[in-house]
């Protein structure tokens, strides 16, 4: 047995020496290892950060700018297309070429996205009875509209470290008129993220003609109502000197749907301009802005009542509406405000029978039903007993709210349809905040990649992440 | 085999459990030591590759600062040489050398321009990085190469 005893220990021993000697060799070929991976990613981060702030550096050949600084415009402006000198240039495509020469054979995904943690939803509402019902469906679905948006907050802020906001969306609501109790539709929401408004002459108007030009409107954190209002040249429709006669139409008539200054208002009234907060402005009208009435409406004419001569002159104020929205377009783009206007025409004017009287007042002729099937009545149509008030200017409203929109990054909303009023803005909200970045290549997280993150500054001194994913082939 | 029976046996026992004894200790030792120098050898080829790293890395931000030509290199001057045809030859390390090229690109160049800089025959492996060339007369800053060789 001695032997067998003998034998058998000394193979144990040799064992005991073979695995200790596998697991310290083993353990120092496994830091050999690791430290070779570490030194690999390493130099390939060192090429992946050197190539992409060469990237940043390239001279654009159109616009002599540096590319990092176009992108920085582009996510700024929310467009992707600048002009220079009359050429447009096309961001996106520029870095792409390069990001192309640069890292040739890979896959990559870029993506310059500013994190949105605020989202403040400024509504201007036309304040006439015609957008009555309109008003009532807004409230109604305000409160999941900003739930939809805060969700999608969260899920484009998800994986990063920021600071979010107590109350990341809220909603301001601006009625445009005199009349404080249309705001109890919203204040009956009980709702701390809204607060309703009511916006009159005297917030959108100057107020005599000693208009002191010289005014620095300085950007104070309190609203001074005056300095902007000289600041901006807020003039009203008809001059100074029309406010002293005795007229037609009143202040109010073009007031209450001025919906262009009421936009300059309220994205002055909300200016904080921080990339991470997206400001948007929804004027919603369905009329000119300061109204279609024609012109010669506010003024005496052969139409001896305001009524008939509002519903059978068909000539659109065009020019009228025009100062005024671009009056509110250069203040909103003065403080980067995204327009996305509420087109809400949908011939729901309640036709009532003062309408006749007056007609036949006026003219000395009874009409023979409704008056807008008059031989001389060209300002409206009917279909029952619902009118289309101002139906020739409806296109001229299209084109005026679409014009603002591609000016701004944002786009009309059409509510023909009110039921699907909430769908409607809550993805116009969504693509507002996708479309604040400038992405390239596709997001694969499944794929061994080189993460690269730089930052560039933006016009306005902020500066915004650039996020690099080269993939491993 | 009871012991007592064959006392002379006994002897002979001890030598083959001591002979066994030997040789085990002997492989074993043996056996490390052929793993200790598989594994250095391994060891120093991957130490070697990543030294390799860290010298061309050494060499980029070298040739991409104040002491040769700056975070942009120049485009090579036509008239007094100047620029990046000026080699750089404060390279450390096992660097070979390094080509610097100037690529195609709108308002630039519109061929390749090539300089190379050899402090060797040989060619060693080379890793190119993405770099800005600053062109002569415009001040554009165009895309390039530069390829450190080692």
């Amino acid at each position: 047995m001695g032997i067998v005893e003998n034998v058998i220990s000394a193979v144990i021993l040799m064992l005991l020496l073979l695995v200790s000697g596998l697991i310290y060799f083993g353990s120092f070929a496994g830091d050999a290892a690791r430290t070779a991976g570490v030194k690999h990613d390493v130099f390939f981060d060192d090429i992946r950060i050197n190539d992409l702030n060469t990237v940043l550096k390239i001279t654009e050949p159109v616009s002599g700018r540096n590319m990092g600084v176009l992108m920085a415009d582009a996510v700024y402006y929310r467009n992707e297309t600048l002009e220079f000198n009359k050429v447009v240039i096309n961001v996106t495509d520029r870095v792409v070429e390069l990001m192309n020469f640069s890292f040739a054979g890979n896959d990559y995904y870029m993506e310059v996205r500013p994190r949105i943690i605020e989202v403040s939803m400024n509504f201007v509402i036309d304040g006439s009875p015609s957008l009555t019902q309109e008003r009532e469906m807004l409230a109604s679905y305000l409160p999941s509209i900003m739930t939809s948006i805060e969700a999608k907050l969260n899920e484009t802020n998800e994986g990063y470290s920021i600071k979010v906001s107590k109350t990341p969306v809220i909603s301001n609501i601006y009625l445009l008129g005199s009349k404080p109790e249309k705001c109890n539709l919203f204040n009956n929401l009980s709702d701390s993220r809204v607060k309703c408004m009511v916006l009159s002459a005297s917030d959108l108007y100057l107020k005599n003609t000693s208009i002191n030009m010289t005014t620095t409107f300085i950007n104070n954190s309190r609203f001074n109502l005056e300095a902007f209002l000289n600041f901006y040249n807020m003039t009203p429709p008809f001059g100074f000197a029309w406010l002293n006669r005795d007229t037609y139409l009143g202040q109010s008539d073009y007031a209450d749907s001025d919906w262009g200054y009421g936009m300059g208002y309220a994205s002055n009234f909300d200016k904080k301009t921080t990339l991470s907060r997206l400001t948007i402005l929804f004027p919603m009208g369905d009329e000119l802005s300061t109204s279609s009435f024609p012109d010669e409406c506010f003024f005496y004419n052969d139409w001896p009542h305001a009524a008939t001569c509002t519903l059978c002159v068909d000539n659109c104020s065009v020019d009228r509406s025009w100062t005024s929205v671009l009056k509110g377009l250069e203040i909103a783009k003065d403080n980067n405000h995204v327009i996305n206007p509420i087109y809400s025409y949908n011939c729901d004017y309640n036709y009532t029978s003062d309408y006749e009287v007056a007609y036949e007042a006026a003219t000395g002729a009874t009409p023979s039903g409704n008056i807008c099937d008059e031989s001389d009545c060209y300002g409206c149509t009917h279909s029952g007993s619902e009118v289309c008030f101002q139906p020739g200017c409806a296109d001229d409203v299209l084109e005026q709210m679409d014009y603002i929109a591609n000016q701004t990054g944002g786009r009309i909303i059409d509510i023909a349809d009110i039921g699907t009023m909430d769908i409607n803005i809550t993805n116009t909200i969504i693509d507002n905040i996708d479309q604040y970045s400038l992405i390239i290549g596709e997001k694969e997280t499944f794929r061994e990649r080189d993460v690269i993150e730089t930052t560039q500054p933006l016009p306005n001194g902020e500066f915004v992440d650039i996020r690099l994913w080269v993939y491993k082939n | 085999m009871a012991p007592g029976i064959f006392p002379h046996t006994r002897g002979v026992y001890a030598l083959i459990t001591t002979f066994l004894f030997i040789m085990v200790v002997l492989f074993s030792v043996l056996a490390m030591m052929y793993m200790s120098a598989k594994l250095t050898g391994m060891k120093a080829n991957v130490d070697d590759h990543l030294v390799g790293y860290d010298d061309k890395i050494d060499a980029k931000n070298l040739l991409l600062s104040k002491t040769c030509y700056g975070s942009v290199i120049n485009e090579v001057g036509n008239a007094a040489n100047l620029g990046a045809n000026e080699t750089c030859d404060k390279l450390g390390g096992v660097i070979k050398g390094y080509t610097i090229e100037m690529l195609k690109y709108e308002n630039c160049s519109n061929v390749t321009k090539v300089w190379e800089h050899r402090f060797s025959n040989e060619m060693g492996d080379i890793q190119p990085y993405f770099i800005p060339i600053r062109a002569n007369g415009t001040g554009r800053i165009c895309p390039g190469k530069l390829k450190v060789i080692r």
